[in-house]
């Protein structure tokens, strides 16, 4: 379907759109039915397992996504907020097959990876069909530890500007 | 340790006053006590938090004579965008199997419907 990617590359937001040629509470279903999730929620070419998944507000979930070329990829993560075909968020960190988050090095991946990052996802009824808006952040999940508040985005854009600029 | 860098880099910029110094530090470098002029805080305090922003590798001091100066490093900032198209290519494949698993769920409930002629409930 119609995949539109509006990055806020200044911000290590990752923000994603796309409209799913079916209604709200089904793609809502998709998001939180462990069955379904179990069908799509990985990338092609790979497999994803639950150890355990608890699809409500506190409920965890620790998954495996089998991948051919890299092995298995374990992660951890807390459902925050579910509202029925309106929102999900959650927390995404890399763990260990026991469940333990790891740094991102210690799971193979780029050691550049955030630790933990916050997902967001927000289903709008287009008459029939969604539009889903989901958002992935590294800062967001840091400032909820720290307490610290969202107006660094503003701060990363204008910091942004110079970095467009190449001075330095 | 690089494992932590990015971390460091979003740790370093959850603080206002650090922000602040980072603003100003755009228009160019300064020196502590000009950073500390806006604040009314100690330099002390101030040079807690250029230290804070040097270990993010967020600025780089140099010294000329008796002032330290301080400026802005922006390559740490265009490493912490990398891990953004990673994530991305997660989404955009697990993406198209969604839409493979909603067209296969919207469509038992037609054949119900068209194939034994059951009354929705």
């Amino acid at each position: 379907m119609d995949a539109r990617v509006a990055e806020r590359s200044d911000t290590r937001t990752i923000r994603i759109e796309r409209i799913f040629d079916a209604p709200r509470e089904l793609v809502f279903d998709a998001w939180t039915k462990p069955e379904y999730l179990l069908r799509w929620f990985a990338p092609q070419g790979c497999t994803i397992h639950f150890e355990h998944i608890d699809v409500r507000p506190g409920g965890r979930f620790h998954s495996c996504i089998y991948n051919p070329s890299f092995g298995d990829c374990w992660c951890v993560g807390v459902y925050q907020e579910i509202v029925r075909a309106e929102r999900i968020a959650f927390s995404l960190a890399i763990a260990d097959s026991a469940g333990n988050e790891i740094d991102a090095a210690q799971g193979g991946h780029d050691p550049q990876w955030p630790r933990e990052t916050l997902v967001r996802v927000m289903l709008e009824d287009l008459g029939g069909s969604t539009r889903l808006t989901l958002e992935q952040n590294a800062l967001e999940s840091l400032a909820r530890k720290t307490g610290a508040y969202p107006s660094w985005l503003q701060m990363l854009d204008r910091l942004d500007a110079v970095t467009r600029t190449g001075n330095g | 340790m690089v494992v932590h860098e990015l971390n460091l880099t979003f740790l370093a910029l959850s603080d206002p006053t650090r922000r602040v110094i980072l603003e100003r530090l755009r228009r160019g470098s300064a020196t502590v006590n000009e950073l500390a002029e806006p604040f009314g805080i100690s330099q002390q305090a101030v040079s807690k938090h250029v230290a804070y922003l040097e270990r993010a590798s967020l600025i780089e001091k140099r010294r000329e004579g008796r002032e330290q100066f301080c400026s802005l490093r922006v390559n740490s900032l265009r490493q912490a965008h990398q891990w953004i198209d990673s994530y991305r290519q997660f989404w955009d494949g697990a993406f198209d199997r969604l839409d493979l698993l909603l067209e296969e769920l919207k469509k038992p409930k037609r054949r119900v419907r068209r194939n034994h002629g059951r009354k929705s409930r």
